[in-house]
């Protein structure tokens, strides 16, 4: 079938086959900061933003993000450079497969919790596996951007 | 100055902002998918094979059974030639050997028509009974390779009648007369569970032929030189035919070491002419790849009454599943990287057998035995300490491996061979244990302390080393290049794999050539372009490829000096960085490597340097948990981890900080959840994030890392390695602290609550 | 899972009569694990289409559309907490954001979190065909005609909680327990490793393991059946410290 899809702004009309995944068509879209991680929802590494809310694209169906806004990190601009280098600053992205989908996790949880606790920072986003960090340097990097971030908007 | 800096790492940014780096993204957009069709049987034989129905299909362009690909044995380990690994393996053999075993390769134009060919694929097996239990594999009639002419390179005890794929024994003194002489003997048996990678990448590989009709091949791998060397004997395709890059790598850990699916790739594309990629599934990196030697480790220590230690036995058995992957050296590695923390005995003996059984093959594995070892070790410590009625910690501190001493087994043992001896002259292991006694308030918590009736908090500690490198085998090179305008290329064979090794690298560079980081480009891990390295194994990259590129730094700083006579046409001239200067003269760098380039005495300057370590210094450190854990089940939980790092200078701190976080995560994973289970035929259970439950951010509790002042002189910089030492603590710490808690051994990882709450009640 | 072809169905009608229609399709509610099924089928027919994903506050029941998802339940600040606080450890954030209580409850999966919290929470299960159904019912039912979840009524309850163990936070829970008080207490124990299941007649004055005597529990790869006794015991213990200080 053909859709059309808003990624990143980008309008896209594209053939999809009605069991296809929306991770599968936007890589095929060259979105290649989507990867694929373990292919069954449970590893984050897919996640992208649709109605700014985190989605595993590996089990979304293409054909139901027809309509809907799609953010992958290409389309979070500033705000992904932004927590990207709160990040390296860590240098906590290492072999970075992961560091795609864990900044737009952090825009989506930012988006929904004004000045997330540790607790629910650490709650929104447990289902985002790294394996090379100890997620340590995370906390650090997402501490330090939220400062960044509100320091900006003072 | 570059060094010690905890600069962003270069290719930091564009990862996290997305951009296409790893083999997946860079694959050409109409390469052939490659897929397995991988044996449902732990032991089978085919008995015939038909392929006919799926070739038909127009999609299909290719099928790769045994009958149609080369015959050679080989060893896909991906170590340095010859190599310590038994050529067992076939690229694909009439007989499969472990569930998950690949039958037959499938490439055609879609996901979906490849996997309806595999469906067509006709495929009789006559099952043989295979063995699943290690413990029963040695000498058992069921021979996992029976007759099939597998060979070892040189002697690694490899006798496959015996389900041997390996052995090694060695004694140090008499250990049995020290034995007898002890006030007191301990002897322990542990058991250590095949762990999974489970890096977030699955293993992914792409071919193709250019246009000068080479095979191109971009895969994730650690070992870029080793995958072409194999791929060239194993395939008989001409060496100079192939060439190998590797793009950034989402984890490797050790489980990218060897070969995958590059050997799928490349007899795809050469039989059709087509791109290719096989990107594993999830469940076949699980299954199809390989995990970490599960070990069982019987440990003998003797000691007398005041504490020391007379004499240390460690016998091993070791399970390498179907393939002898690293079977020797993961092997010694148990022994060689942990015995000689107590250097001060009378006798050592070490010896093990590595046994085949109808498993996923065993490979190497962040850790490399030295964390099986440790669990072993540094539980006995703790149980002997016990038996001696003595403080554990002071009965390390009376016989820990201090400054400027040695131990014999760095001579005797090295890796598939004999080592070479070595003085230690960085250790600052005492300082280390100092730290983290303090800094966990050891004092205060040991050996616990009650919360509430149901509730105590307890505290376990264990030391640990590594090596950085093998000794006269590991060899890592560099070359620097001047361009016009003065910025300098890098170019290293060297592999990161999300280390941060190009960093790191240039850093050390820059530190020589005294320029910021930023003027130098680099370049990695392209076997047509960059200097052979062996690539990132064995914490080599910082000591041995940091040192290659050291030496070649320092020649082009001697080539930027002669130029510099050149131009001012005098003996004595310097240079800082920026300037050459003569005696009453000066230009700058970017001036000079600018006229050498378009307008006077031309000329490209660019230097090599290549290291191969003599010894290898290991990093030492210490790691101390604090647990809680409910006394009514045994279910635990970790509050906080201090560790306390000697790896010499780091490099990069920042860096060096997560290696050392990273590792102990996956120290604690494997110490605490990450479980291993089979079927009874032989299947994986664990071969997916559901059932193989690796540490999210909810279990780390708070991790505190710190590095001592420490500086190797043999080290660029002072630097030793860090990659792997960071996984060793956890599992014998956390096995302290438990027992310190509810005063039960636990012997067996991963440390389940149900085992703690079936001891605690006798059961 | 592979399937040829979408239906999208307006009505409930519309999309009953595809599923008896063609007895090899399915009803896809948040499709979370469609790669994990092995099956194929020749087509899927798409309930998102239908208004099923709302979570009405009445006065004396919620009612929670079977295509709400686990993450819309987890933030509805209204609901009970034994009910939020079942959903937080599956998996995470974006997974919960597709899987749909529907799809949960009508896997009937042994390991479930949150049907422990509905059974505890006398949940009522409404089917467009068969109307309306107890939870209670719906799990001892081998009834496999085609029929859709439309919602599931909870009454309200004065207080409830929910708790499980598990190896990590995300894994699948070892045990898994819920309690919630209305004019009576209702006690659900589940992953035990059977399906959860109620304890008759709870009274507040014996012993947790007392009051577990006649729940049954097996052995599987994550405890065996002594050991979850022993940690259902503890858990209850623990929960009724709790449940003793509600009003």
């Amino acid at each position: 079938m053909e859709i059309t899809l808003n990624v990143n702004h980008n309008i896209h009309k594209v053939l999809v086959e009605s069991d296809e995944m929306l991770l599968d068509t936007l890589r095929k879209l060259g979105y290649k900061s989507v990867k694929k991680g373990c292919d069954t929802t449970t590893c984050g590494i897919c996640s992208v933003s649709i109605d700014d809310e985190l989605i595993p694209s590996c089990s979304y169906l293409s054909y139901r993000a027809e309509g809907k806004k799609i953010l992958t990190v290409e389309g979070l601009k500033e705000d992904a450079r932004k927590i990207g280098e709160a990040l390296t600053a860590e240098g906590v992205e290492q072999c970075g497969y992961c560091s795609p989908s864990l900044v737009v996790a952090i825009h989506t949880m930012l988006k929904q919790y004004e000045d997330p606790s540790d607790e629910e920072i650490k709650h929104y986003l447990v289902g985002n596996l790294c394996r090379c960090s100890g997620y340590e340097g995370h906390n650090r990097a997402i501490k330090h951007y939220m400062e960044v971030r509100h320091d900006g908007s003072k | 100055m570059a060094v010690n800096k905890p600069i962003r790492k270069i290719d930091g940014m564009g990862l996290t902002q997305g951009k296409p780096a790893y083999t997946d993204d860079l694959a050409p957009q109409d390469a052939l998918i490659v897929k397995a069709l991988r044996s449902p049987y732990a032991y089978a034989k085919i008995i015939s094979i038909d392929t006919s129905l799926a070739e038909k299909m127009p999609e299909i362009k290719c099928v790769l059974t045994y009958k149609n690909v080369p015959d050679n044995l080989m060893t896909r380990a991906g170590q340095g030639y010859p190599e310590p690994s038994p050529y067992d393996k076939k690229v694909l053999a009439d007989v499969v050997r472990y569930v998950g075993d690949a039958v037959a390769i499938v490439a055609g134009t879609s996901v979906k028509a490849v996997e309806q060919a595999m469906k067509k694929i006709k495929v009789d097996y006559e099952i043989y009974k295979p063995i699943l239990d290690f413990e029963k594999a040695k000498d058992n009639p069921v021979k996992v390779h029976d007759n099939d002419g597998t060979f070892e390179m040189f002697d690694i005890g490899h006798f496959p009648d015996r389900n041997l794929a390996a052995g090694y024994a060695m004694e140090i003194g008499s250990v049995e007369k020290e034995l007898n002489s002890s006030d007191v003997v301990y002897e322990g048996r542990y058991y250590t569970q095949a762990q999974s990678h489970a890096m977030t990448e699955p293993h992914s590989s792409t071919a193709y032929l250019d246009y000068q009709e080479r095979l191109n091949i971009i895969t994730s791998t650690q070992t870029p030189f080793h995958i072409r060397r194999i791929l060239s004997r194993t395939l008989n395709i001409p060496m100079e035919k192939i060439k190998v890059f590797k793009p950034r790598v989402g984890g490797g850990y050790g489980g990218k070491q060897a070969v995958h699916g590059e050997v799928f790739v490349s007899l795809v594309t050469m039989m059709t002419g087509l791109p290719s990629k096989y990107i594993y599934t999830r469940r076949e990196v699980f299954e199809s790849t390989y995990s970490r030697h599960a070990m069982r480790i019987d440990m003998k220590i003797g000691a007398m009454k005041d504490g020391t230690i007379q004499v240390i036995d460690m016998n091993i058995l070791s399970n390498t599943g179907a393939y002898g992957e690293h079977a020797l050296t993961v092997l010694m590695v148990a022994g060689s990287k942990t015995l000689p923390l107590y250097n001060k005995v009378k006798a050592v003996g070490f010896r093990g057998d590595v046994v085949y059984t109808n498993l996923t093959p065993a490979g190497a594995y962040r850790g490399y035995g030295a964390v099986q070892g440790n669990f072993a070790l540094e539980s006995a410590i703790d149980e002997l300490a016990e038996i001696l009625n003595i403080d554990p910690i002071e009965l390390r501190k009376k016989n820990m491996i201090k400054e400027m001493e040695t131990s014999k087994i760095f001579e005797v043992m090295g890796e598939g061979k004999e080592g070479s001896p070595m003085t230690v002259e960085s250790c600052k292991l005492d300082i280390c244990l100092e730290n983290v006694l303090n800094k966990i308030g050891w004092k205060e918590k040991y050996p616990c302390v009650e919360v509430d009736e149901n509730t105590v908090r307890s505290v376990g500690l264990a030391l640990a080393m590594q090596g950085s490198g093998i000794p006269f085998i590991d060899m890592g090179s560099a070359s620097i290049k001047l361009n016009d305008f003065g910025t300098f290329n890098l170019t290293i064979g060297a592999t990161d794999i999300g280390t941060g090794s190009d960093t790191i690298l240039a850093q050390i560079a820059a530190e020589v050539l005294q320029i910021p980081v930023n003027k130098i480009s680099v370049y990695s891990s392209d076997t047509d372009l960059t200097p052979f390295d062996v690539g990132a194994y064995a914490s080599s990259t910082t000591y041995v490829s940091g040192n290659g590129v050291k030496r070649a730094a320092e020649k082009m700083v001697q080539e930027i000096l002669r130029i510099g006579r050149e131009h001012f046409d005098s003996d004595e001239v310097s240079y800082d960085g920026e300037y050459i200067y003569s005696k009453d003269d000066k230009i700058s760098l970017v001036d000079l490597a600018t006229i050498i380039t378009y307008s006077e005495n031309q000329q490209q300057l660019q230097t090599i340097g290549s290291y191969v370590g003599e010894t290898a210094p290991p990093p030492y450190m210490v790691g101390a948990v604090e647990i809680e854990i409910d006394k009514r089940t045994g279910q635990y939980k970790i509050l906080d981890y201090y560790a306390s790092v000697d790896c010499g200078t780091t490099i990069n701190p920042n860096l060096a900080k997560i290696q050392v976080e990273g590792g102990l995560l996956q120290g604690i994973g494997m110490a605490s959840y990450e479980e291993v289970n089979h079927t009874d035929e032989g299947r994986l259970v664990n071969s997916s994030f559901m059932k193989y439950r690796i540490p999210t951010r909810e279990e780390v509790g708070e991790i505190h890392v710190e590095f001592v002042e420490s500086y190797e002189p043999s080290g660029p910089f002072g630097a030793k390695s860090v990659g792997e030492i960071g996984i060793d603590t956890p599992p014998a710490a956390i096995a302290n602290a438990i027992k310190n808690a509810m005063g039960v051994r636990i012997n067996k990882l991963p440390i389940k609550a149900e085992d703690i709450w079936m001891k605690k009640n006798n059961l | 899972m592979r399937f040829e072809q979408i239906i999208m169905p307006t009505s409930l009608d519309e999309a009953y009569n595809a599923l008896v229609n063609d007895k090899k399709s399915i009803l896809l509610a948040g499709g979370a694990f469609i790669k994990l099924q092995k099956r194929n089928v020749n087509s899927a027919i798409d309930l998102s289409k239908l208004d099923l994903s709302y979570i009405k506050v009445e006065p004396t029941t919620f009612e929670i559309g079977a295509m709400t998802s686990l993450r819309q339940i987890e933030v509805e600040e209204e609901l009970p907490s034994a009910l939020k606080d079942s959903v937080k450890h599956i998996v995470g954030v974006a997974l919960r954001n597709i899987a749909t209580i529907g799809g949960s409850v009508c896997g009937k999966y042994s390991f479930s979190n949150l049907i422990t919290a509905l059974l505890a929470l006398e949940a009522d299960l409404v089917f467009f065909k068969k109307g309306k159904i107890s939870l209670v019912d719906f799990l001892k039912s081998e009834d496999t005609d085609p029929d859709i979840l439309v919602k599931i009524i909870i009454p309200r309850v004065i207080q409830s909680l929910y708790t499980s163990k598990q190896l990590t936070y995300t894994d699948f829970p070892i045990i898994n327990m819920a309690i919630s008080k209305n004019d009576h207490l209702r006690i659900s124990v589940g992953a035990r490793p059977m399906i959860a299941t109620l304890i008759e007649d709870p009274n507040l004055h014996l012993s947790s393991k007392e009051l577990l005597k006649d729940i049954d529990f097996e052995s599987d790869l994550k405890a065996g059946e002594e050991y979850r006794r022993a940690l259902a015991e503890s858990m209850l213990e623990d929960a009724l410290k709790e449940v003793r200080t509600w009003k």
